[in-house]
Formats: C-alpha cells, structure tokens, sequence
C-alpha cells in the first residue's frame, strides 16, 4: 500500500509530528504569517485561510498541487473542521464526515441533534438581529454560533444594562449569535479517545470556575477526578458523552466535551472533535500516559490504536491551569514555573500579554500541570501557582 | 448525463432580479442568502430560500441544509464570481454533477487560468504571482510583465484593488494594498486594446451560444472616473466570430464542458484577440437583461437550467436596433433624494432600470470597484449612435436628479 498523502488544514506542530510518525506525507495548509520550523517533514502552502475552502483549493493550485492526490484531508483545529471536511467529499479523499464536522463545529446544528437523542442541554435559539434580543427570558449565554475560546461568550441577566448594550454590539456586526439558557452548574470537562463509536479513553475534569468566569477574571484551571473516587460521576459522563458522540456522528477520533453538574443531573454543554485548549492534552498525557495526538493521528489515517493504556493510567492526579502575567508585566520563565513544587510541566511565552485575558481562555502568558495527592489539593496548588505567577512577573 | 428529476437546484449567488429568472428557468430553486444584519434582500416573494451565515461558505452552506432535513439537492448554480468555486466543492460534496473544484478554481484563480490558457497557445498578458510572504519579487514581476502593468488580486471581483501602476514603486503600493487584504498578488503586463466581453454557455465541452459587447472605456478606466458602459456588436460583426472561437480555445482549455460564462478580452489595434478573464457564471451588471433583450434568452435561467442537466437550444431570434447597459452614477455621501423609478423608464430607450439606494443609504465612491455603482439602466435604440446619446442622457437624469449629502 502507499504511503498516505495527508492534507492538514491549520498548523498544529503535534498533528503534523504524528502524522509524519506514522508514514504519511504532510502538506500543511497555513496562514501566510504563520512561522513553520524550517525542519518540519510537511510540505508548506500559504494561504489567506486555512478554514476557507475555496481558498484552500486556489492556493493548493497556485502551488501546482493536486487536490485529487491526497487520500486524506483533515484538521486537527477548531475553525478549518468543516472545510477539511468539504474538501475531503469532494475529493472522496478520506477525512471526518461532513455532517459530523458540521455537527462538531455548528453549535445550533449540535444542540438540535443532541436534544433529538434525547440528552439534556440547554435550550439555544438563533440570534440574527439586535431585535432578537427583546424576545429572550430569563438569563442567557450569548455566544457565536462558530466560536471558540470563549471569545464574545458571556451572560445575559434580565436588567444587565451593560450585557445588553455588548449583545446589541455583537449582533450588530452582523456576525452569527446565539442565545443559551443559562445552566446553573460546575462546569467540567471530558476528554479521550473514540474508535468504532466505542469510547475506549476518557478522563473528567472539573474546572476551578467555569469558562464564562474568565469574563470577571475567573481563573482558568481544571482538576482531573480519578475514576477510583468518582465512579458515579465517571459512569454519569462516559453514558452522556457516549450518547453525545453518537448523535454527532463522531466514531473514531478524540473529543473534548463540556457538561454541567447541576443538581438534576449533568447537563451537556458542547462538544468538539479535537484535543482540548490550554493544557489539557499534556494533563492527559501525564495522567492517562496516551498522547491525545497520536490517537487523533491513528483515528485520522484510520489506523489501529493498539496501544493500550499503562496500568497505572488515570492513578496520577493531576491538574492544568493558565498562567497569567499583569498587563505589561514579564513573567517568570518556564524554567522557574517548572521549579515549584508539583509542576510536571509548563510552557512560558516570553514577553507581555497581547491581549486583555478576561476575552478569552486562550489568552495566556502560559499553561502548567502540576501534580498533588488529590485532587482538592491539585486545585489548591493551581490557585497557588496562579498567584505565585502574578507575583514573580515583573 | 441523466439528470435527476426531483429536487431543488441550489443557487449561488444572489442577484437583483433574479426571481424574474427563477421563474424563467422553471426549475424548483433553493436560493442561499445572507443570514443576520447582512440579510439579502434581492430575492422577492415565493422564492425559497437558504439563509447562511455567509453564502459563500460551502461549510456554512452544508451546516444550514443539515439544519434543513428532506432538502435533496439535484445541482448547484453560481450566478457571481465569488459563487464559483464554493458551488464546485457543494457539487463535490453533495454528489451532483457539474464543474468541478479544479476546473473552477481554473476559472476563478487569476493565475492558474493564465497558465491554463497560455499553455494552450492563446493570445494573454504576462502574469506574475507574487505571494504575501515574498513582497521582494515586486520589481522582478515588473521586469517580466513589461514595466507598465496592472496589479490586481488573483482572486478580485469587479475590478476592486485593481491598479495601474507606472513604476516598480507604485506596483509596490499596489502590492501591498492586495497583501494588507489578505490576497496573493498578480502583477500583469498592460494590455491596450479595446475592452470586450463575450457572454454565452458551453454544453458538453462545445460553445452553444455567445453575445458579444464593447465596453466603451476599458474597465480599469473606472478607477479615473470612467463611467461603465457595455453595447452589443452586431451579430454579423468580425469580434463577434472571432469572439466565439476564442470563448471555444478558453473554455476547452480551463476544461469548463457545462455551464454559462462571461470571458473579457481586448482587441489589439492589429485585430487580434488577446484573452483577458473568463468566469464560469453570468456577467454582472445588466449584462443578463441586456443579451434578454436582444436574443429573448436569460443567462441565470440558463444557468440554473444546465446546472440540472438540462439540455437548452440557442435563441433563434435576434431582436432589431441596439442594446448596451450603462452604470448610473451619483456624488459619494448619503442619499437624501433619488428619481423615480418610473420616470427613469419613460426616458426615450429605457427598458430596465435599477436604483437600489434609497433615502439615507451611502453611496459609495464609485471609482473604487466596477461592481460599485449607484445603479444600472439597459436601453435599446435604433443604431449606435443613437443608443451612445440615450445612453448619455439617462445617466445625466439620474445623476442630476439624486441629491446627496457629501460626508464631512
């Protein structure tokens, strides 16, 4: 058999890695800005868009390659999902099924699907106009239809003149919205491995606050919960996220699921067909030992996951949090993260902050795991390393 | 080809008037529109519609027909540029027949259809591609395309970003203004020939009809103030033959076998043809309603009919007299008053007008784009000289008649 000829829309060094690792030869589609390591296996295209198909396919033929050559076409990030997908259809090339990409990427297309199945979200009505604003009631989530990042994600209460005036600004950009009842709960996170519609890995989280927290500074940190002490919930958020996977379609692959814990049960949030942000998939790693990208490189190419999880997988306990300089403000260097007690790993972006963090839980001077005996101690060692960070910047 | 029988064709590419075309085509239509603040309002009552976040988008399209079930989709028609290649990937990925991804990429990527078409031995400016990450291949492109050259995205719509640039410095200029958009630039030799188009379908890889137009003042013109007009030659004019072979050359060579097209070209003071562009999609302005009037056949109909697999017959009909379409124009800043409507169509040679501003809307500089107007009017009349003096005439009404407010 020949070697895979993989398509990879959006730079994601670990995918391309992974895919190399497994014998495929890598053309990357990216930005015409995006810095490539002059050592990477993959065939560089630039392109004003890697999530825009059209343009996909005039800059693949500007650099004289074939669309028709490459048995796979596939992203491992958030926003060029459905355009790997459409590409993939119309090549018959291999790649994530266009109406499961859809279901991943389009919140209003999941939430119909996965209310259909009969599990619990909340309700979520389109937003097209500022004049949509008058008819909600009650408090609501305001959030993009095809967002991600929590970016131009927050609360609506009755009466918050302030929330108002933002909502009416964002819809007035023309930009797709939608309304979310608002869930009163602890948001958590689940994350693993899906092959054959059957997961076979899953971890649970929960983070410190939830994501729409990071709105009011909120600190953007999870905890994973061992199965050994949390079997109820283990049980509650494999049977959801199993339900959740098979309504969008979503057979082999990796997942990065959000739920609510409420007192009626969990109530599911949204779900994605990739790695998590921030930390998560080293949390994973060091927790589970399963790299979340080589089993997202062996779903893609359709290749078998023999591996099987060490024994002790899921025993360590382990947490990941974002590390957030003041603004204008040095931080400290990996080195110096990496030096307090219980970090595993960290990774430190030199130089200030580009943007206000309270926009969005992926703006970060860095991210760290750390390790504890438990997990009530692994969120107090986040909250601390958290506080210790905006001290030591500079 | 057996075309399906059920279901809708998909269309791409909303456009005013064009539920007079649906209607004309006879063939159960879905017509994908803007969602949100950026809703269309071109398509009238009784056409049904897809509204999209953004039409262009063949995921944003995918997602909204799942939003949609028992929609089957039995072909899909693009009536602008920008339909063109995100209707070839929802052919691709819906399973329905029609121009492919590649070969509407060669239709629609200024520098690959170049290629395509100077490979095959026609007559074409030099092009060079110079790429956001590579500005420093500015004057090398000059070099190559002869010193005076034209700069334009290789994926522009209506002249928007096009520049004539004298020297390398303002090619730079023009360069970058493409890159600070996000677009891959081409730099082409100046061609200096009288601007035409040559509009018409292709079925089976043969050319089944073509209408052929002189713009009065090249396009690119616009961007010194030149207002766009566009009259048909007559049937039995040389360019008009000489146009249909070249409409042949190009469309075997961007392998376009089904579908309507709009191609430019420019005719050297030696007579010769030297290819500009070709879009696999109607022309825009009132280049439907103009070759309507003349031959009694609509190209969107057209469009959307071979889109399903229609088999349709060249007119057999030629109208007498002359037919041309002009821009109408008003000062920048907003509208306070515009004529009416009725009035305009009671000038002598009126048959369509369009004046989508009203009242409050700004217009914008019409120099900056030749898909940017104030409006459009199409008149006929007994010869050219005649039509060339109506044609002044309607667009001075219009003109003097719309009052605006300049911005401060």
């Amino acid at each position: 058999m020949n070697a895979p000829a993989a398509l990879l829309l959006g730079w994601k060094a670990p995918a391309v890695r992974e895919l190399d690792r497994l014998g495929a030869a890598v053309t990357c589609v990216v930005e015409p800005a995006r810095e490539v390591p002059d050592d990477t296996p993959a065939r560089v295209v630039r392109c004003h868009d890697p999530a825009d198909a059209s343009a996909v396919v005039a800059a693949l033929a500007r650099a004289d390659v074939d669309l028709r050559s490459f048995t796979h076409v596939l992203s491992a990030k958030e926003f060029p999902l459905v355009a790997a997908a459409v590409l993939a259809a119309a090549v018959r090339a291999h790649g994530m099924p266009l109406d499961t990409a859809v279901a991943l990427r389009d919140k209003l297309v999941q939430k119909q699907r996965v209310r259909a199945a009969g599990v619990v979200t909340a309700t979520t009505v389109p937003l097209r106009s500022p004049g949509d604003l008058d008819a909600l009631t009650g408090s609501v989530v305001v959030k993009p239809v095809a967002g991600g990042g929590s970016h131009d994600t927050f609360v609506l209460r009755p009466g918050d003149a302030a929330a108002e005036h933002r909502a009416r600004d964002v819809l007035r950009s023309g930009a797709p919205f939608v309304a979310e009842t608002f869930v009163d709960g602890a948001e958590l996170h689940a994350d693993g491995v899906v092959r054959d519609g059957e997961v076979r890995l899953l971890t649970v989280a929960r983070y410190l606050d939830n994501l729409i927290d990071v709105n009011d500074g909120g600190t953007v940190a999870s905890v994973v919960e061992p199965a050994r002490e949390e079997p109820a919930l283990h049980r509650a958020v494999l049977d959801l996220t199993t339900r959740v996977l098979h309504a969008v379609g979503h057979r082999d692959g990796i997942f990065h699921l959000e739920a609510f814990e409420t007192s009626a049960g969990l109530v599911f949030g949204e779900c994605a067909g990739r790695a998590g942000g921030g930390a998560i998939t080293h949390a994973f790693r060091l927790g589970t030992g399963t790299d979340l990208h080589r089993a997202w490189a062996l779903a893609a190419l359709g290749l078998p996951d023999t591996s099987a999880p060490p024994a002790d997988a899921g025993t360590t306990v382990v947490g990941q949090g974002r590390l957030v300089a003041p603004p204008g403000a040095t931080p400290p260097s990996t080195a110096d993260v990496l030096a307090r007690d219980g970090v595993l790993w960290a990774e430190v972006h030199p130089g200030p902050l580009a943007a206000d963090p309270r926009t969005g839980s992926d703006v970060a001077s860095g991210w760290a795991v750390v390790t504890a005996p438990d997990p009530a101690a692994a969120r107090a060692s986040l909250r601390s390393l958290g506080a210790w960070f905006v001290e030591a910047a500079r | 080809m057996t075309p399906a029988t059920a279901g809708h064709v998909l269309v791409v590419g909303s456009k005013p008037g064009l539920t007079d075309s649906l209607r004309k085509a006879a063939v159960p239509a879905l017509v994908v529109v803007g969602d949100g603040a950026a809703a269309d309002r071109t398509v009238g009552p009784g056409v049904d519609v897809l509204p999209v976040t953004d039409p262009h988008d063949p995921g944003a399209v995918l997602a909204a027909l799942a939003r949609r079930p028992g929609t089957t989709v039995r072909g899909v028609a693009a009536l602008d540029e920008r339909s063109v290649v995100p209707a070839a990937l929802l052919r691709s990925a819906l399973g329905v027949p029609g121009t492919s991804p590649q070969v509407a990429i060669a239709c629609r990527d200024k520098a690959v259809q170049k290629d395509a078409v100077r490979a095959a031995g026609l007559r074409v400016a030099r092009a060079e591609l110079v790429a956001p990450h590579e500005p420093h291949r500015v004057a090398a492109a000059v070099d190559a395309c002869g010193g005076t050259v034209v700069v334009k995205p290789v994926d522009g719509v209506g002249a928007h970003l096009t520049t004539l640039a004298r020297t390398t410095a303002q090619a730079g200029d023009a360069v970058a203004r493409v890159h600070r958009a996000g677009r891959p630039a081409l730099v082409e030799e100046l061609v200096t020939g009288a601007e035409h188009h040559v509009d018409g379908w292709v079925g089976d890889g043969v050319v089944r009809f073509t209408s052929t137009a002189r713009y009065r003042d090249n396009v690119l013109a616009v961007r010194s103030g030149a207002v766009v007009r566009s009259v048909l030659l007559p049937v039995e004019h040389p360019v008009q033959r000489a146009a249909t072979t070249l409409a042949q050359d190009a469309v075997t060579a961007l392998g376009l076998r089904t579908g309507v097209f709009h191609l430019e070209f420019f005719v050297e003071p030696d007579g010769g043809l030297v290819f500009s562009e070709c879009g696999a999609r109607p022309g825009g302005g009132f280049i439907t309603q103009t070759v309507a009037a003349r031959y009694g056949v609509d190209l969107r109909a057209v469009a959307v009919r071979l889109a399903v697999g229609e088999e349709v017959a060249a007119p057999t009909t030629v109208a007498e007299g002359s037919y041309g379409f002009t821009f109408l124009t008003a000062d920048p800043g907003t509208v306070v008053r515009t004529p009416d409507t009725a009035a305009v169509l009671g000038l002598p040679g009126v048959l369509d007008v369009l004046l989508p501003f009203g009242p409050g809307q700004v217009v914008p500089d019409h120099r900056t784009s030749s898909g940017r107007r104030f409006g459009l009017a199409l008149l006929t009349a007994p010869d050219d000289a005649a039509l060339g003096e109506r044609l002044d005439r309607t667009v001075e009404h219009v003109h003097r008649g719309t009052v605006v407010e300049a911005a401060p």
